[in-house]
């Protein structure tokens, strides 16, 4: 994506949250001068960020494009990387809870130091048990409270 | 014969071992965080604030506040040695710290680096110490009205030093003091953009914001670009500067403290921005600025002493106005309230062990850094050789972690997530995070000074320009934004690109 189309996006996605801030705020109830309402702050910062997003857009807009430069197999793998670590940070937060965190963070380390790392599987296991139950240790000598899961790991 | 007293009281309160070791534990840790790049103080502050919950307030502070001046150290280290910046504030660092390095000036520039962030931070803790108790005074007699007026200043100020587009800053801004509306109204209790989820009944969580901001948005993009290192060695018998070196950089460590005490106390100005505008000074003031990037000496002192005067300075408007200048201050000050302690003016009068214990920590915490940095530097050096790919999920899994443990949700986890995502973003489109989270934390701040102020005159705007504090305040707001609107309209296409 060339640098102005991301500039055009990225000014209509903020237009349209503004937008719809302003129609929140609305229905929370504005209130007055005298005596501001819910909405109020709200409505006023949104309404100003729309109207800056939206000076934004019509410029990028008008000006003149590069062009979008040819996709790289590199850049995809690049976002691949981006989604992977995202998504297991996710997972970690799904799994904590139930799993417990030794459990967890072995699984989210598993993936970090085996996929987007690229270490050999051996170096991956022994990484992840050892960080994981170190972590474990440190973070109870702490006194930082974590889940146990069902093992009480 | 008061400040004696005051300092008397600072000193045998940092002093105690236990505040010691808080100490020492603080500037090790920056000093780490700085050594390393992919995680900054803003992020090891987060990760370490739900730590902090079982410690007294004093040592929570003291040590929080030594990870950040000792990151300022650390940074160095990185940009002299690997000529990749620990920190943003040690980026212009590179241009001769590295030159000095390839010279076979290592030593010297990593010592000139220590040595001159020793005075520098020494010289603006005195600052601090003489401004705070006067400006804490004036404080008290601010109402609403100019606590609003401040809070604009401050943010446009913000936008105005930004390093990138102010435009894009700005909005940045507006979109931070968004995120602080969501969750309870706290005038009427009425649930604001909570989506019907409890979690978000007390707002966006600062810890997440921040650390996926500035913490996991980092990993993302250094995960993006080969680090490669190649470290210069050094002689530990070479570290300290010769007399010819001191000569050369003793004014520009006198004007780095200079520049760096002013700008910390700004908003949006800290230790970033003072390190560049050390190191442009010294460059127009040089008689050979031809010279410079090719390893000169004054290139490494100025704004290495620069940035860390500005760590130290920016603790002022935070402690005595209870306004955060910066996105670490700000979570400095989102420590203070975990703690159950309001920054501003008071916290002088309710909590003075507080107050002077913090600020005599800081030459307590110079003093170590000076021997953590000088005589240990081969340590730092081989701290260097762990591949990133080790580092970063460690980083992760203690982002994730401390997150979690704030509260125990997960919310606060996928929120984390999402401004990973979000900050990420902002990195790849030029947006800078900083407004962001200073404004999401001034926020808050700023709706109740703003409802206060409208009940106290019945509703009248005329609030702000009648009372004289507040009308300088408005005035310099309307000079800095038409300032920016007359530069924005002179070069359109630079502004919003």
């Amino acid at each position: 994506m060339s640098e102005r189309a991301a500039n055009v996006a990225t000014s209509a996605v903020l237009v349209t949250l503004a937008a719809g801030t302003c129609v929140g705020s609305w229905r929370l109830g504005l209130g007055d001068v005298h005596t501001p309402g819910p909405g109020f702050m709200p409505f006023a910062a949104a309404a100003l960020l729309g109207a800056m997003a939206l000076v934004q857009l019509v410029r990028q807009a008008a000006s003149p494009g590069a062009g979008d430069p040819p996709s790289r197999p590199r850049e995809a793998r690049r976002r691949g990387t981006v989604v992977i670590v995202l998504a297991t940070l996710l997972g970690f937060g799904a799994a904590i809870g139930s799993l417990g965190f030794t459990i967890s963070s072995f699984g989210m380390l598993l993936v970090l130091f085996g996929v987007v790392a690229r270490k050999p599987w051996w170096v991956t296991l022994a990484a992840a048990l050892s960080i994981a139950v170190v972590a474990r240790l440190v973070f109870r000598a702490l006194g930082v409270e974590l889940p146990g899961g069902p093992l009480g790991l | 014969m008061e400040a004696f007293h005051s300092i008397a009281l600072g000193l045998s309160v940092a002093l105690q071992p236990i505040n010691l070791f808080f100490c020492f534990v603080g500037v090790f840790v920056g000093t780490l965080i700085g050594v390393l790049p992919g995680i900054g103080p803003v992020g090891t502050m987060s990760l370490l604030l739900p730590v902090t919950f079982h410690l007294s307030p004093v040592g929570a502070i003291i040590m929080l506040a030594g990870i950040y001046y000792g990151a300022q150290y650390g940074g160095s280290t990185t940009s002299i040695l690997v000529n990749i910046p620990g920190e943003a504030s040690s980026i212009v660092t590179c241009l001769d710290g590295y030159q000095m390095a390839r010279n076979g000036r290592a030593g010297p520039a990593l010592g000139m680096a220590a040595l001159g962030s020793f005075l520098g931070g020494s010289v603006a803790i005195v600052g601090l110490t003489l401004l705070s108790v006067p400006l804490a005074e004036a404080a008290l007699s601010f109402g609403p009205p100019e606590y609003f007026s401040l809070m604009c200043v401050s943010l446009v100020v913000l936008t105005f030093l930004s390093q990138g587009s102010m435009y894009k800053s700005l909005m940045m801004g507006v979109l931070g003091l968004l995120l602080s509306f969501v969750g309870l109204d706290m005038f009427t209790s009425v649930p604001r953009f909570t989506f019907g989820v409890n979690e978000l009944s007390d707002g966006v969580g600062l810890i997440p914001l921040v650390m996926g901001l500035f913490g996991v948005a980092e990993i993302l993009v250094n995960l993006e670009t080969s680090m490669k290192r190649e470290i210069y060695a050094t002689r530990l018998g070479e570290i300290l500067p010769t007399a010819r070196d001191w000569i050369a950089a003793k004014w520009a460590i006198a004007r780095g403290t200079l520049i760096g005490f002013f700008l910390g106390i700004l908003p949006g100005g800290g230790a970033v921005l003072s390190s560049f505008v050390s190191y442009a000074v010294e460059r127009r003031l040089s008689r050979h600025p031809e010279r410079f990037g090719s390893g000169v000496i004054e290139g490494v002192a100025g704004p290495e002493t620069a940035n860390n005067a500005a760590a130290q300075s920016s603790f002022i408007p935070l402690l005595a106005l209870g306004i955060p200048p910066n996105v670490v201050m700000a979570v400095l000050f989102g420590g203070l309230l975990i703690h159950g302690i309001q920054p501003g003016p008071l916290v002088m009068q309710q909590r003075p062990d507080l107050f002077w214990g913090v600020v005599m920590s800081m030459f307590v915490g110079n003093a170590m850094l000076l021997a953590l940095n000088l005589p240990l530097i081969g340590m730092w050096v081989r701290l260097l050789r762990v591949p990133y790919d080790v580092l970063f999920p460690l980083i992760l899994l203690f982002c994730a972690v401390g997150v979690y443990s704030v509260n125990n949700s997960r919310t606060d986890v996928y929120l984390m997530v999402l401004f990973g995502l979000v900050g990420y973003l902002m990195q790849k489109l030029g947006y800078e995070p900083a407004p962001l989270a200073l404004a999401y934390v001034l926020g808050p701040i700023l709706e109740t000074a703003l409802r206060q102020s409208l009940a106290l005159s019945g509703g009248s705007l005329a609030i702000f320009v009648t009372r004289p504090i507040s009308a300088a305040s408005m005035l310099l707001v309307l000079v800095l934004l038409s300032v920016q609107i007359f530069s924005h309209r002179r070069s359109p296409r630079k502004e919003t690109t």
